[in-house]
């Protein structure tokens, strides 16, 4: 092959590779969709009809574990975010990589707010047991 | 579907890439494969490559002998404090230093330390310098009159570095508790009288290159990069070119397999794919009457079995591939010969995988260094130090990718380097017998992307 041709060959390779960029988007999220908490749990739930903001994430505790298992509830880069523990215990929590640690009394909710600036996928845990309450994931923007 | 997060000292899990990231990186894989099937060279750029002693006042800084004891003291300090932290700390794995040091520090980050600056662990290998200290003692004692090592069985090759570097992968991803204190400082105490016994069998240096897991590890990574020890002189050498050097030996191709497959079932455990067989695996073994532990143990290791077995099977697949044009020499030949082009494949796997462990999790060490038993004491006050998660995942995901296409080009220039010095009286053999193993590398390279657009998805 002469080097005229390999040149060209190279040229055209960088061709093919910009039109897939073009055509694939590979720097774009497939999924624009609105941030959500994966499973909603009745009692997020309002009887309200009126649409009002998205329903808060809730975990409840029952006897330290999360009831119905851990949840995963997504946020978007930049959200403020919050997430609700309630719990028939007392229990201290925390949540990892934000490093958020909160006490939970029975009969009381406990708001856990975060700016969510920190993408990647996050443990939220029952500190005394390492017992996982739900899982907390924000995407890219 | 909730996975458990595979480390219980990572604070934070990565993202799966996009499908376009996924499909993206594949075109760029298969465009650059067929490129250079075009572009080729015709004479070996690595065999022989020139070496030149760094001169000047760091050079000789860096080649002294009290450097060497200085980094040699530290490795030993090291190892004495990671089992002690272990079974004297606090048994929790995020605040005991001894896990976060050996998964993140040493087994990850020795790698990215290798590629940049050589061999840095074999200055730093606290059994080796216990070793060579050992034998100047002994020696002194006996005036000289110490029997010589064993003479290296040949057939030994480096099988008892495979048989290590697996039986650490099992440790680490196996084992249910692999981040716990105690296990970490047994195993590292365990693994050290073994080390010694290969030492006083054979000698602290033949041990050291073909039977020590780690030495030979971190070695494998080291050739990768531009600096080369020569008779203790430090000196320069080409990028990649190292690996041409390595002394071929039986299990050299297990070893090879081992870092990319074990990598690649860590993978494989954080996605849907895997808790559906593993899950399967574990009620099958809890039918047989295991415990849930055992039960999940057992699976898991059938996983990591089955992941270096079938990247074994995939590189021989390659080799059968010469061996259709090539009727004089043997397999078993060929595999050992063309096994060092794997080497940035499966730096594509652990970088990819282990990336952010050692950016983010990396940082944790400032903190545990101050307080290595998790007592509440501030040696260096850095004990209050948090982690800063520097890098958005979007960048992250891009550097995934480059480092994945960057090491399929790196395997793919070594494999040809390579079949121009066994083919280099039959030129029309080198392009051809090089198909099937680029065939099976593009496999390996589009599984690794694969792999990361499917874990924790």
């Amino acid at each position: 092959m002469s080097r005229n041709q390999r040149l060209g060959l190279i040229a055209a390779a960088v061709v093919v590779l910009v039109v897939a960029f073009v055509l694939i988007k590979p720097g774009e999220e497939e999924d624009p969709a609105p941030p959500k908490a994966k499973t909603t749990q009745p009692e997020t739930q309002t009887a309200e009809a009126k649409p009002g903001p998205p329903p808060v994430p809730v975990v409840d505790m029952r006897d330290g574990k999360p009831a119905g298992g851990a949840k995963t509830f997504e946020f978007r880069s930049g959200d403020s975010a919050r997430i609700d523990v309630r719990s028939n215990q007392p229990a201290e929590i925390h949540l990892h990589g934000y490093d958020i640690e909160k006490s939970v009394q029975p009969g009381k909710t406990t708001t856990v707010r975060f700016k969510a600036d920190i993408d990647g996928i996050f443990n939220l845990e029952d500190h005394d047991s390492d017992q996982e309450l739900a899982r907390v994931r924000v995407n890219p923007r | 579907m909730t996975l458990p997060i595979a480390h219980g000292i990572a604070q934070r899990a990565d993202l799966p890439i996009t499908l376009g990231l996924f499909l993206f990186g594949s075109v760029v894989v298969l465009v650059v494969s067929f490129v250079a099937l075009a572009v080729l060279w015709r004479r070996p750029l690595f065999e022989p490559y020139p070496w030149r002693p760094l001169s000047g006042f760091l050079g000789r800084v860096l080649s002294s002998r009290p450097v060497e004891i200085l980094c040699g003291a530290t490795g030993v300090a090291l190892l004495v404090l990671v089992i002690y932290a272990g079974l004297k700390g606090q048994q929790t794995a995020a605040a005991n230093f001894a896990p976060t040091f050996v998964y993140v520090i040493v087994w990850v980050g020795m790698v990215a330390a290798s590629i940049l600056f050589g061999d840095v662990f074999r200055a730093f290998n606290p059994w080796r310098v216990i070793g060579r200290a050992v034998a100047l003692v002994a020696r002194l004692a006996t005036r000289g009159e110490l029997p010589p090592p064993l003479a290296y069985p040949r057939r030994l090759g480096y099988w008892p570095a495979a048989t290590g570097l697996v039986a650490f992968t099992v440790l680490e991803l196996v084992n249910s508790t692999p981040d716990d204190p105690s296990t970490v400082a047994i195993a590292t105490l365990v693994y050290s009288v073994l080390t010694f016994i290969g030492m006083a069998l054979y000698g602290v240096d033949a041990w050291t290159t073909r039977g020590e897991a780690f030495s030979v590890y971190f070695n494998l990574f080291s050739r990768l990069s531009i600096f080369e020890t020569r008779e203790g002189v430090l000196g320069l050498r080409p990028p990649l070119a190292g690996l041409t050097r390595i002394q071929p030996g039986s299990g050299l191709v297990l070893v090879v397999a081992a870092m990319i497959g074990t990598v690649s079932f860590d993978g494989l455990s954080e996605t849907g794919l895997w808790v559906d067989i593993g899950g399967a695996l574990g009620d099958l073994f809890g039918s047989l009457g295991l415990s849930s532990e055992t039960a999940f143990e057992a699976s898991n290791a059938v996983g990591l079995v089955a992941m270096v077995a079938l990247v074994f099977a995939l590189y021989r697949l390659g080799i059968a591939g010469m061996k259709i044009l090539d009727e004089r020499r043997p397999a078993g030949q060929l595999a050992d010969w063309f096994a060092p082009s794997l080497v940035p494949i499966a730096l594509a796997y652990v970088g990819a995988h282990y990336l952010t462990l050692l950016a983010f999790q990396g940082q944790a060490i400032t903190y545990l260094a101050s307080d290595p038993l998790g007592e509440g004491a501030d040696l260096f006050g850095t004990a209050e130090v948090g982690i800063s998660y520097f890098m958005g995942a979007r960048l992250i995901q891009w550097l995934w990718v480059a480092l994945v296409v960057g090491g399929h080009v790196a395997a793919l220039a070594l494999a040809h380097d390579r079949a121009l010095v066994v083919y280099r009286d039959e030129q029309d053999k080198v392009v051809p017998s090089q198909l099937w193993m680029l065939a099976v590398m593009i496999l390996f390279t589009i599984s690794a992307l694969l792999l990361l657009l499917s874990s924790n998805a």
